[in-house]
């Protein structure tokens, strides 16, 4: 389980990349949007027997990496975190799923290619995901979503609660220390102390948020200021067909 | 738990992100009319953040050595309401997603429906009433209790229907629930010791805005619904009068054997009329051509093109 | 436009658990004055200086700078004129980076680029913090803080400069650094303060407040060589 003190670290990580000057990070967010979501769709969507397919696919996912900020290592090391929840349920593929499918003239249970499909995918969607995402400012991303009609209250809401959990991570590291302190705990905390951690933490969110909001008020925060311009450029036209169409030859070939 | 975009299939995916966008569009313009957008907006700003650290403690669950965290799908919901609650977990849940992939861009609408939804909009109301009125521990506990449990339930629902991962229903859910069972027990109380605690404040009567009793018919109808399908999911080993009659009308080529097989059945043949993804078949097909050595080697050579081709435009780029 | 005075007339505010805080309060600060405002915790200071820039909005009264009434309609351009450094140093500091805290102001007016850097870096070096430019902020020392708070208020050249207990958290060091940079601002100046020897090297004239009122209006000095007003104004050191 990642610590509060990871998550931080994490997002500030993807607040540098975001800054970088990588060609994806050059791509309008919107067209990275797009092609994202088009990618895990048409990905999601092939067979489970299909490999070849899936390894089509994978092809733009490593072009995507070498264009993207995100280091491979790290990527690695985010799939591998992310990845128990998959991998459990798919480990009793081949145990259920005894269909024979010939490859090379070899008899394979079925459920093998599908775990292996299966996982494919997971590596595909989420690395793809991650990249866009690493590679695109935040202000950029509050933009896109208003781009993509989410109103106007919520984009704010957004974005204060973004800026919000940078503040809060960092004090909730603090109580914690307080609290093993206190309680004399080496690791986890029992049950009983999360009543209190909860509802105080809580109720000094409200208070902190309060103050952390007039400041940002004092100092123009304003939603019209993150419009940014939604004017698709020639390259990034450009990008997003080339991606789009390739995606769908990769698809469907 | 936060499902991944490969265990899904597109049609489940994109039902529940119509589900989830409907539903945000609705608690949109209910929260919009009595806006006070001074408050309330940075108000939910600080939920959300508050919950998505609160995610981050962990406690230990005693007896069985390992460690879970608060969800506050329930709790949120006391404290700000229903719509705003909805809203407000689903921003944390499209950051866990975006940021952390903690849940796939798919499978967003399945987790927003699990974790947001089902709190706020399903369990909420139907327990709203008692506690307003006498602030009934236990019905509190109850909620908490339950939305975890319906989310668990519908997680492997979800996962069962898309048939990519070959887990029976039965032993998923078994899994699902297993786990999360004892973290909801405790889920539960401190939800409750959070909201005694909180109310003491008295900042809960400036947020929650909802006055009035609400009718749990919705509440009562979808969970009745989720029971139904778990149950029908559960025992799929029989076809019965209902399948038979579906059959029918489908005129599907082969007989269902299970309730999966025949959902599986509908969707082919409803996705043939669509003849969108034309190749996209469910859990019994057996595309044999997706497996030729010829075919595999092509595409492992076009991965080494495509990453070239990346690795050059990167050092141009640099120049 | 560099005439900007600051004119409050009859001020009232109430919290909303019915704590008076402010009481007819009538204040004439004229451009380029530099005016510490004094008086023990609870005595209504706080309150007051976020009626400067709009944080908190009349009840009854009003409160004008440069002739603008401030109201919701005008909070933006009165934000852009008054730069408010509130008491709370972690509060204001929520960018990940030292360099996007002083930024996020002039971001909002629409600076972007190489002149954005430009002023960034000017903001940061006024204040002797340009080599914190990179850093996180929660690795900052309170006195550090303090001055990249200072930094992300000038960035957007407001011409009223507020400052909430400046000196809290900070050592004496810090608080001799904090008293030279202040002295070379040329803007108008509003510290409100519990240290003695701060304001004096700071402000020239001074306003007492107890229990939400003005009971005192006038050179510092005076302040110091009466003891009924130095424990009115909470000063005095009595242990």
């Amino acid at each position: 389980m990642k610590t509060a003190q990871d998550r931080l670290q994490h997002l500030t990580a993807f607040e540098e990349l975001a800054e970088s000057t990588f060609p994806l990070n050059m791509v309008s967010p919107v067209v990275k949007i797009i092609v994202a979501v088009v990618f895990v769709v048409l990905t999601i969507s092939v067979n489970k027997y299909d490999i070849i397919h899936s390894l089509l696919l994978t092809s733009f996912t490593c072009f995507l990496i070498a264009i993207a900020p995100l280091k491979v290592t790290s990527i690695l090391k985010m799939l591998l975190y992310l990845s128990p929840f998959v991998l459990l349920l798919v480990v009793f593929n081949p145990v259920y799923d005894k269909s024979i499918i010939k490859i090379a003239g070899y008899q394979v249970h079925g459920g093998y290619v599908s775990a292996f499909t299966t996982v494919l995918k997971f590596i595909n969607t989420t690395t793809v995901s991650v990249l866009i995402i690493s590679s695109t400012k935040f202000n950029h991303i509050a933009s896109s979503l208003r781009f993509f009609r989410m109103p106007k209250f919520l984009v704010i809401q957004f974005m204060v609660m973004y800026r919000f959990i940078f503040i809060f991570l960092y004090d909730i590291i603090q109580s914690l220390q307080a609290v093993k302190s206190r309680g004399f705990y080496s690791a986890k905390f029992s049950w009983h102390n999360m009543k209190a951690i909860v509802s105080t933490f809580f109720v000094k969110s409200v208070f902190r948020g309060e103050e952390v909001y007039n400041s940002m008020l004092s100092r123009g925060f304003e939603i019209k200021n993150f419009k940014m311009d939604n004017r698709a450029k020639a390259g990034d036209v450009f990008f997003g067909f080339c991606s789009l169409f390739y995606i769908f030859i990769m698809r469907f070939i | 738990m936060h499902m991944a975009d490969a265990l899904l299939s597109v049609p489940v995916g994109v039902t529940f992100l119509g589900i989830s966008g409907a539903a945000a569009g609705y608690a949109s313009s209910k929260l919009k009319k009595n806006l006070d957008e001074e408050k309330t907006v940075p108000l939910m700003g600080v939920a959300g953040a508050f919950v998505f650290a609160l995610q981050m403690v962990n406690f230990a669950v005693p007896a069985t050595g390992s460690s879970g965290h608060f969800a506050g799908g329930f709790l949120l919901a006391l404290l700000l309401g229903r719509h705003a609650s909805f809203l407000v977990m689903s921003s944390v849940l499209l950051v866990q997603a975006m940021f952390f992939a903690d849940g796939g861009l798919l499978a967003l609408g399945c987790n927003i429906f699990n974790l947001a939804f089902i709190p706020s909009y399903i369990v909420y109301p139907l327990f709203k009433n008692i506690i307003d009125k006498n602030e009934s521990k236990i019905a509190i506990w109850s909620g908490a209790f339950l939305s975890l449990v319906l989310g668990s339930v519908m997680v492997s629902i979800q996962t069962g229907i898309s048939g990519v991962a070959e887990l029976p229903f039965s032993k998923m859910l078994l899994l699902m629930l297993g786990i999360h069972l004892l973290i909801s027990i405790f889920e539960g109380i401190i939800t409750v010791g959070s909201y005694m605690f909180i109310k003491r404040y008295s900042l809960q009567t400036e947020l929650n805005s909802e006055t009035g009793k609400l009718k749990p018919y919705f509440g009562i109808l979808s969970v009745s619904l989720i029971i139904a399908a778990t149950v029908s999911l559960f025992a799929s080993s029989k076809p019965d009068g209902l399948e038979w009659s579906v059959y029918n009308i489908m005129g599907t080529a082969s007989e269902p054997h299970s309730m999966i097989g025949h959902f599986h059945n509908l969707l082919g043949a409803l996705q043939d009329k669509i003849a969108f993804l034309p190749d996209y078949s469910f859990a019994g097909g057996s595309g044999q051509w997706g497996t030729s050595v010829s075919g595999i080697a092509g595409a492992v050579i076009v991965i080494i093109l495509a990453s070239s081709l990346g690795y050059i435009i990167r050092k141009a780029n640099k120049n | 436009m560099s005439h900007h005075y600051i004119e409050i007339n009859e001020l009232e505010y109430t919290y909303p658990d019915g704590t008076k805080a402010v009481e007819d309060v009538n204040l004439y600060i004229s451009h380029g004055e530099s005016v510490a405002i004094l008086g023990s915790n609870g005595a209504g200071k706080s309150t007051l200086i976020k009626h400067l820039n709009g944080t908190i909005l009349p009840m009854k009264g009003s409160v004008n700078i440069g002739g603008t009434p401030v109201t919701k309609k005008t909070l933006k351009t009165i934000r852009a004129t008054v730069g408010l450094v509130f008491q709370n140093t972690d509060n204001q500091l929520f960018m990940p980076s030292v360099f996007e805290n002083v930024a996020f102001s002039p971001r909002n007016i629409g600076i972007t680029g190489d002149e954005l850097y430009k002023v960034v870096e000017e903001s940061l070096d006024k204040v002797d913090a340009l080599g914190l430019i990179d850093k996180h902020p929660f690795k900052l020392s309170g006195g550090e803080k303090r001055k990249v708070c200072i930094a992300s208020v000038i960035a957007s050249n407001p011409e009223i400069l507020v400052l909430d207990e400046p000196t809290a958290e900070i050592d004496p060091k810090g608080i001799g650094d904090l008293v030279s940079i202040l002295r070379q601002f040329s803007h108008t100046k509003i510290i409100s303060s519990h240290n003695l020897k701060f304001s004096r090297a700071v402000c020239s004239r001074g306003v007492v407040m107890q229990d939400g009122r003005i009971i005192f209006d006038g050179e510092l000095d005076e302040i110091f060589s009466s003891d009924k007003l130095l424990e009115a104004a909470g000063l005095k050191e009595d242990y």
